[in-house]
């Protein structure tokens, strides 16, 4: 009996623990920043993290540029970051979810690196009436299949890079016939060949498949799939792999020479840049889901992010900062618009009010909360070709084009996969650039 | 019929019960998970007390919730009960023919087929782009009797279904304990072909409780389909069979509060774990489990007193 008690007494003690979480000071913005910390997909989305605190720092600190110069905090109240882990499960992230809103009070969630979580907690956090503005997450389902009040994206959905990289490949490589594909097995990557295969049938009808390949996520080993697209000897090859996966793939293609008998096109190349840097063979073409990173049109904004990041963590930021910094500065224009002069703390539903149908300025360029009935961005994008400076020994991107965001993104009310698949009806490609 | 252990059993759900009013969402949809992932634990020690450890329960759990959620949008069926029940029907029916030939098989041959049905559905899961791949779909908030349930209030009413079925679940599977089928379980394990010469078939029984713990996966897993209101191939990956089992050996064999309380402790020591490190929680949550497991190397089970341990 004596051992029982003992267990009733942890227990309430545990107890205690969890009801002293919901005590603290309700003074400052608390913003639980909700992104992979463990597991695979932690390596590309640390910069989010790191960008979430940098902007946060400098939001406090009233150190941001123009044109978020000279108001220090959000709506007149300091920022407070707070750490939660993606990972778990949708069972654990969805009672997490509720924790963070009526536990730790989390006045906004933000982050997001997976589609699955963003599904799955959108619903509740309609609920539970709490602003949550997702920065990454890939699919377009998530304001195709619902609508939603209280939930934004700060970031255009993976339809853009599928289209983008096909206008990219008509303009550039019009010689391209055959298409190979390698993408793992999970809906990112089955979405993101469905949107490039339906794009491309679009762009070049001409151009046929003749080789796919479905790893497992994570696998690490891709020796076999590597010697059937080369057996097949596409012009083209299509991979949404990331993290580690594509970085094993890489360094084992590369030693093949698969890139010298095929182009690559590899859309989130980019997060594996500065891991990999001179491994990467030149000319692969890649995107950045949006103007990030080398493809950022230049202003003092882009200037004082990249400055900031590089002298701190020594490498430059990637997109999953750029989505992060991204989602901190649309909440900081929505914060201060609702405040209005006066600079008093706003409601909720005014800040709704503010973030909704906006437009506002990132280190990417500008972003316009256009679909979804003003709660989903779209933004301009690029495609290029992978370079490495061995002189200057930095990565450079070269052929750019620069794709603006209504040329790449579907009219709102359409469905992206049918906006690819009818040839991408209402697309205004009059303000291409190539760089 | 009814001992003093089944009396401590509907007092637990009538404190569970009385309490629902008090909690807030977070905990009830932590509770509810917590009381679920029980009712799977209550399917593995059937098998467990035979000796055999299935690391593929996550197919029924998982099968359960997809079962719940294509029922309420294809088969237009929103009642929890009757969802609950196709659940359960259908986890049941996939134990019993995969049970066709697993009964067969003792020890880690068990364990690696039993793991291996498991992934060949989350395979097939994962190629299913019409339910969503790795995403999963939505699985709309149910009725009850008719009533339309949103909000919080909707936790509640779950999460007194969820205590509701713990109990009537738990209560089924100590009494069958005691019978004298329940009762080959541990002799089985002890000496098959003795039980053999007894007059029973091992096979046969085990193909029985295994359909049988398919059932109660298949029903928990529909219970956080609701409660959660996703459903997603990963509810049927390895790494959940894994957290099952994990549960199983946590409680031990000694009975249907080792099993249930193991959910609770582990679900209670995974949220704390995410709150205080979020960084580190895996590491939290291995070290304490490895410590329990050290420390009570038979499970939960035997701590508690002898008579308690009987029901």
């Amino acid at each position: 009996m004596r051992r029982l008690s003992k267990i009733t007494l942890a227990a309430a003690a545990l107890a205690a623990c969890l009801q002293a979480g919901g005590a603290l000071a309700q003074e400052k913005l608390r913003i639980a920043v909700v992104t992979p910390l463990t597991g695979p997909l932690a390596s590309v989305n640390v910069p989010g993290q790191n960008a979430a605190r940098i902007l946060a720092e400098a939001i406090n600190a009233g150190t941001l540029p123009a044109p978020y110069s000279g108001r220090r905090g959000m709506g007149g109240a300091e920022v407070e970051l707070f750490f939660l882990d993606e990972n778990g499960g949708n069972a654990k992230q969805v009672s997490e979810f509720r924790g963070l809103a009526e536990r730790r009070g989390a006045d906004v969630v933000m982050g997001f690196g997976s589609a699955a979580t963003c599904l799955a907690v959108a619903p509740v956090a309609e609920e539970l009436k709490v602003l949550t503005v997702m920065s990454t997450c890939a699919t377009p389902r998530i304001f195709e299949d619902a609508s939603y009040e209280y939930v934004f994206r700060t970031t255009a959905h993976t339809t853009m890079d599928s289209a983008a990289l096909a206008l990219y490949v008509r303009q550039r490589l019009p010689e391209v016939r055959t298409v190979g594909h390698i993408n793992p097995n999970f809906a990112l990557g089955q979405d993101s060949w469905r949107d490039f295969a339906a794009a491309m049938k679009s762009a070049m009808p001409a151009t046929r498949v003749v080789a796919e390949q479905w790893p497992t996520m994570g696998s690490g080993q891709y020796t076999a799939e590597i010697s059937a697209l080369a057996a097949r000897r596409p012009d083209l090859i299509h991979t949404s792999l990331t993290g580690t996966d594509m970085e094993a793939f890489m360094t084992q293609m590369s030693a093949r020479g698969l890139q010298e008998q095929s182009r690559i096109v590899a859309p989130l190349l980019e997060l594996a840049i500065n891991r990999m840097g001179r491994q990467i063979p030149e000319g692969i073409i890649f995107t950045a889901r949006g103007t990030n990173g080398l493809f950022a049109p230049p202003s003092a904004l882009n200037t004082w992010f990249t400055d900031i990041y590089r002298g701190r963590h020594n490498e430059m930021p990637v997109f999953t900062a750029y989505q992060y910094a991204a989602t901190l500065l649309a909440l900081k224009a929505a914060y201060d618009k609702a405040a209005g002069p006066a600079g008093a703390r706003p409601a909720t539903r005014d800040v709704i009010a503010a973030l909704r149908s906006s437009t506002f300025e990132a280190p990417g360029g500008t972003i316009r909360m256009a679909l979804g009935n003003g709660h989903q961005a779209i933004q301009d994008t690029a495609v290029g070709e992978f370079g490495f400076d061995r002189r200057a020994n930095v990565t450079t991107v070269r052929n750019v084009t620069v794709f603006p965001a209504a040329c790449v993104n579907p009219p709102a009310g359409a469905r992206s996969e049918a906006w690819l698949r009818d040839g991408m009806p209402g697309a205004d490609c009059s303000g291409i650039v190539n760089r | 019929m009814f001992r003093r252990a089944d009396l401590r059993l509907a007092a637990a759900g009538a404190v569970l019960l009385a309490a629902t009013s008090l909690m807030p969402g977070w905990l009830l949809v932590l509770a509810a998970t917590a009381l679920a992932k029980g009712i799977v634990a209550l399917g593995l020690l059937l098998l467990m007390r035979a000796g055999l450890v299935p690391f593929g329960q996550a197919m029924f759990y998982c099968l359960g919730g997809y079962a719940a959620g294509l029922g309420s949008l294809w088969l237009g069926i929103r009642d929890v009960l009757l969802l609950l029940l196709l659940a359960g029907l259908a986890a049941g029916a996939a134990g019993w023919v995969v049970g066709l030939l697993i009964r067969r098989y003792r020890g880690i041959f068990f364990a690696m087929l039993s793991m291996a049905f498991s992934m060949i559905l989350y395979g097939v899961l994962l190629k299913s782009q019409d339910l969503g791949s790795s995403d999963g779909f939505s699985v709309p908030r149910p009725t009850l009797l008719g009533l339309t349930m949103t909000g919080t209030p909707a936790l509640r009413i779950l999460f007194a279904v969820t205590v509701l079925l713990t109990v009537l679940l738990a209560w089924g599977v100590s009494a069958y304990l005691r019978t004298a089928m329940g009762q080959i379980g541990p002799a089985i394990r002890q000496n098959e072909v003795r039980v053999s010469y007894l007059g029973y078939e091992p096979d046969r029984l085990i193909h029985r409780e295994y359909a049988a713990s398919g059932l109660l996966a298949g029903v928990a897993g529909a219970l956080v389909a609701m409660l959660v209101g996703q459903v997603d191939p990963g509810m049927g990956f390895w790494m959940t069979s894994g957290e099952f089992v994990f549960i199983a050996i946590l409680a031990g064999t000694g009975g249907i509060w080792g099993s249930l309380g193991a959910a609770f402790i582990l679900e209670a020591v995974h949220a704390i774990a995410f709150d205080v490190a979020p960084t580190y929680w895996r590491l939290i949550l291995g070290g304490t489990l490895l410590v329990m497991i050290l420390r009570f190397p038979a499970g939960l089970s035997s701590l508690a007193p002898r008579r308690v341990r009987r029901a």
